[in-house]
């Protein structure tokens, strides 16, 4: 079962597929850093074996670069990248962007993670669900960084009630165990 | 900044070939207009835009990309392309914009706003 990690730029997406990889394999996945735009290609781990509740399932997991309208290289200066690696970087992540988006078609379940901190109410968040939903993909909402004092998963629930939505901190590891039973749960 | 806003018709919008769609929006958008259009896009079809931002901006540092928002929007291609056939309206309003002009989008199930 391939396993697609979406969402907005700077959800904490790489943070839990680094998350779920220690967990089951002992070894991270991907780079994490506050830069936007970190994770500019897809990362595969393949054949991910989780075992939840006496059910074994084989993942190849796929972290996806965040889904954005938007990709300014000014936004990469600050952090004290230069002009002309800024502008790479740029390039890079909207090609990361256009294959995340290819993915959409093909993945066979989605975790579709949002900031907590955050309005979850996105154009962005809306249209990766409403792909995902048009081609009967399972997904599972991530509301990830509860560990902040600022985190509003209620905000979540209340914007897409439709779906099962599980509160996590990839960062700290709270309530991952309810994230792999959730996985398990929708699992084909 | 002059702000331009131009209404694109379900009708006009809908005779146009499916890329020209995408190229219509992207092409006011580079021009630093608002769009706004009459039916909303589908799901597909903002896929289809984020795509082709995307590569724009990839082809130039000067296009930051576009603030989007849709209203009302509810209904896959299949099932709005059967309810056009049979000559009626998908529901739902789009409205795009460039980046740099659009200072926020606030939203919410029943209401868009932009602010410049």
């Amino acid at each position: 079962m391939s396993l697609g990690i979406y969402g907005n730029v700077n959800t904490g997406k790489s943070t839990l597929a680094n998350r779920i990889c220690i967990d089951w394999t002992g070894e991270p996945l991907s780079e994490v850093s506050e830069i936007p735009h970190e994770t500019r290609e897809v990362q595969k781990k393949e054949r991910v074996v989780i075992r939840v509740n006496g059910k074994k399932l084989i993942i190849n997991l796929l972290d996806m670069p965040g889904i954005t309208t938007k990709v300014d290289y000014r936004e990469f200066i600050p952090f004290g990248i230069g002009k002309k690696k800024a502008q790479a970087r740029a390039k890079e992540a909207t090609k990361g962007i256009i294959e995340a988006i290819k993915w959409l078609e093909h993945v066979d379940a989605a975790l579709v993670v949002m900031d907590a901190c955050k309005d979850p109410y996105t154009q962005v968040n809306i249209t990766i669900l409403g792909n995902l939903e048009a081609r009967k993909i399972p997904v599972i909402l991530v509301a990830n960084k509860i560990d902040k004092k600022k985190a509003r998963p209620d905000k979540i629930r209340e914007a897409f009630p439709q779906h099962d939505i599980v509160e996590i901190s990839a960062l700290k590891g709270d309530n991952i165990n309810k994230l792999y039973e959730a996985i398990a749960k929708h699992a084909r | 900044m002059k702000v331009q806003i131009e209404f694109l018709s379900a009708k006009a919008f809908n005779e146009l070939e499916p890329e020209k769609r995408i190229n219509t929006i992207i092409t006011a958008v580079k021009k630093n207009k608002i769009i706004v259009l009459e039916e909303g896009l589908t799901r597909e079809e903002e896929r289809e835009l984020f795509s082709r931002v995307m590569k724009e901006i990839g082809k130039s540092n000067r296009f930051t990309g576009i603030e989007i928002a849709s209203l009302g929007q509810e209904l896959d291609a299949f099932r709005s392309g059967i309810i056009k056939m049979l000559g009626g309206k998908a529901k739902g309003l789009t409205i795009v914009g460039p980046e740099k002009l659009v200072r926020e989008v606030k939203r919410d199930p029943d209401k868009i706003g932009f602010s410049f």
